[in-house]
């Protein structure tokens, strides 16, 4: 599938949870199995705090970076760096700083004006580990926002916290939109805790004073979903984990998501690989590829991942 | 009916409404297991609902399982059951030789160290009935339109296939009354 630049690009981003969950792990896998499948494909290194998708491509940092797009005004398209592989390009990350606040607001700004324009069927956003707002802004604006989980309490943890955050800043911006800051000011003092149950009774008390904006609100918010990835999977009774954050995350917080499949844990991934082209390992791993590919199916699809479930 | 009909039902146990009885009732047993016990999945959110939609939780679940189950003939259901595919249930034990009568099932829960005050309260049927049911008193139970629906509530909650069940002890129960 070409791109003739009048289709816009689909924009998939992961970020959130905790350290070395393998965002950027298994960001650099879907991109893989993007390009595999003949779609054009961009991965954004957009981690401020440690960027290191490039390590996996072989590609040296420099000469070319996000650094050049926010400090230089070099154009995005411009900064995009082919790798040994057909159809797919990166934009490296910047190395040099320490810019560990994580993305500021007039770069998200910059950044989200042009990253529609370029030119592919596919642009994927590493965001990193950041909770910082512009971080979690940019993270709403894609299309597909992927959550990768691994299977151990702390992540899981983590994962929830996450999901409630972006949740919120979600309303938050919606109610900006509709002109109800001031009141959703008020009411935010107000309320118990910030469970979202008692977010949707805030939502509930604003419908009387402003019954269309309500509506509107309540409809945007049905709309919103994440994709959630197990990754490092050691056995198979962990897969059910992917099933099990679903089902909570649909009857306990009313959020919508999608399991879209696991990744097993490669032990030897690191022992294994060739350092100058790690992503050669990608493909001679078929207990990567396998779950990888489903999965990246999945996502393409928006579809749930179809494996039976295991009790945990 | 249709499956349409039970879309809801479908919906509650989160399986695509094409889904076989096999489908259905792996869901099922995920679904119960994991809001019913602690977990380091349910854990972290288990203050974010107020109890009672928690219980209610449950009880949906409970309740899509036992519709299904109607709406399913017992065929599939049968054909379910033989199926070779190792079956992750938690209870796999295979259903007694003499059929379900009061005392298995009493003995089945006690295997399970599930307690009659669970069940009742889970399925919002009189602690008396559920234990006339393991008695087999008769006398103490209510007509049978709701005495059936209460053994199918019983059986779902240990697991159990509700439409053998109540097959079983409904057939005990009519012997009895002649
Ligand atoms: N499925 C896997 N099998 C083997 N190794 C893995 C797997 N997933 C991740 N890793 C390894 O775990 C480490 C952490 O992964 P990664 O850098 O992708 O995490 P991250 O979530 O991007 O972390 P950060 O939040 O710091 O950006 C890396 O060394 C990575 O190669
Ligand atoms: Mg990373």
């Amino acid at each position: 599938m070409g791109n003739n630049g009048k289709k816009r690009c689909t924009i998939w981003a992961v970020a959130g949870g905790k350290g070395g969950t393998g965002k950027t792990f298994v960001i650099n896998n879907i991109a893989i199995q993007l390009a595999a499948r003949n779609l054009k494909t961009i991965l954004v290194d957009a981690d401020f705090g440690g960027p290191n998708v490039h390590t996996y491509f072989g590609v040296k940092p420099g000469p070319r970076s996000l650094t050049d797009f926010f400090e230089k005004n070099v154009p995005l398209k411009e900064v995009v760096t082919p790798t040994a592989l057909d159809h797919l390009h990166i934009i490296p990350g910047n190395v040099n700083c320490f810019a560990s606040e994580g993305m500021k607001h007039t770069q998200k700004s910059k950044f989200l004006r042009h990253v529609r324009t370029l030119e592919s069927d596919y642009v994927l956003l590493d965001l990193g580990g950041g909770v910082g707002v512009n971080t979690i802004d940019t993270f709403l604006v894609a299309d597909k926002m992927i959550l990768v989980l691994a299977p151990e309490s702390t992540a899981i943890e983590n994962l929830y916290h996450f999901i409630k955050n972006i949740y919120f800043r979600k309303l938050k911006t919606l109610l900006g939109l509709h002109g109800l800051r001031h009141i959703a000011h008020e009411k935010w003092k107000e309320r118990q805790t910030n469970r979202v149950q008692d977010i949707r009774g805030l939502i509930e008390s604003l419908r009387e004073q402003e019954p269309e904006a309500c509506l509107l609100i309540t409809e945007e918010l049905a709309r919103f979903r994440v994709y959630l990835v197990l990754n490092q999977v050691r056995n198979e009774k962990q897969i059910s984990i992917g099933f099990s954050l679903r089902s909570i995350c649909a009857k306990y917080l009313g959020i919508e998501t999608e399991f879209v499949g696991y990744v097993e844990h490669d032990a030897m991934f690191w022992q294994n690989i060739n350092l100058e082209h790690p992503y050669v390992h990608f493909w001679k791993s078929p207990r990567l590829t396998d779950g990888i590919g489903r999965l990246t199916d999945n996502l393409i699809e928006g579809r749930q991942f179809r494996g039976g479930r295991v009790p945990a | 009916m249709n499956r349409e009909d039970f879309a809801e039902h479908f919906r509650t146990l989160e399986v695509d409404p094409n889904s076989t009885f096999q489908e259905i009732r792996r869901a099922y047993h995920h679904l119960r297991e994991l809001f019913s016990k602690n977990s380091i999945v349910l854990n972290p959110v288990k203050d974010e609902l107020d109890p009672e939609f928690q219980e209610d939780i449950i009880l949906q679940i409970d309740h899509a399982y036992k519709e299904l189950c109607f709406y399913f003939n017992e065929k599939e259901i049968e054909d379910a059951r033989q199926t070779v595919a190792p079956e992750p249930v938690q209870m796999s034990v295979p259903p007694p030789a003499d059929g379900y009568s009061g005392p298995v099932l009493r003995q089945l829960r006690e295997r399970a160290d599930i307690r009659l005050s669970d069940i009742a309260l889970a399925t919002r049927i009189r602690l008396e009935y559920l234990e006339n049911i393991e008695k087999e008193s008769y006398d103490g139970l209510p007509p049978a339109v709701f005495l059936r629906g209460y053994v199918a509530s019983y059986a779902a909650y240990l697991s159990l296939d509700p439409v053998q069940v109540t097959r079983d002890f409904m057939n005990r129960y009519e012997k009895s009354r002649r």
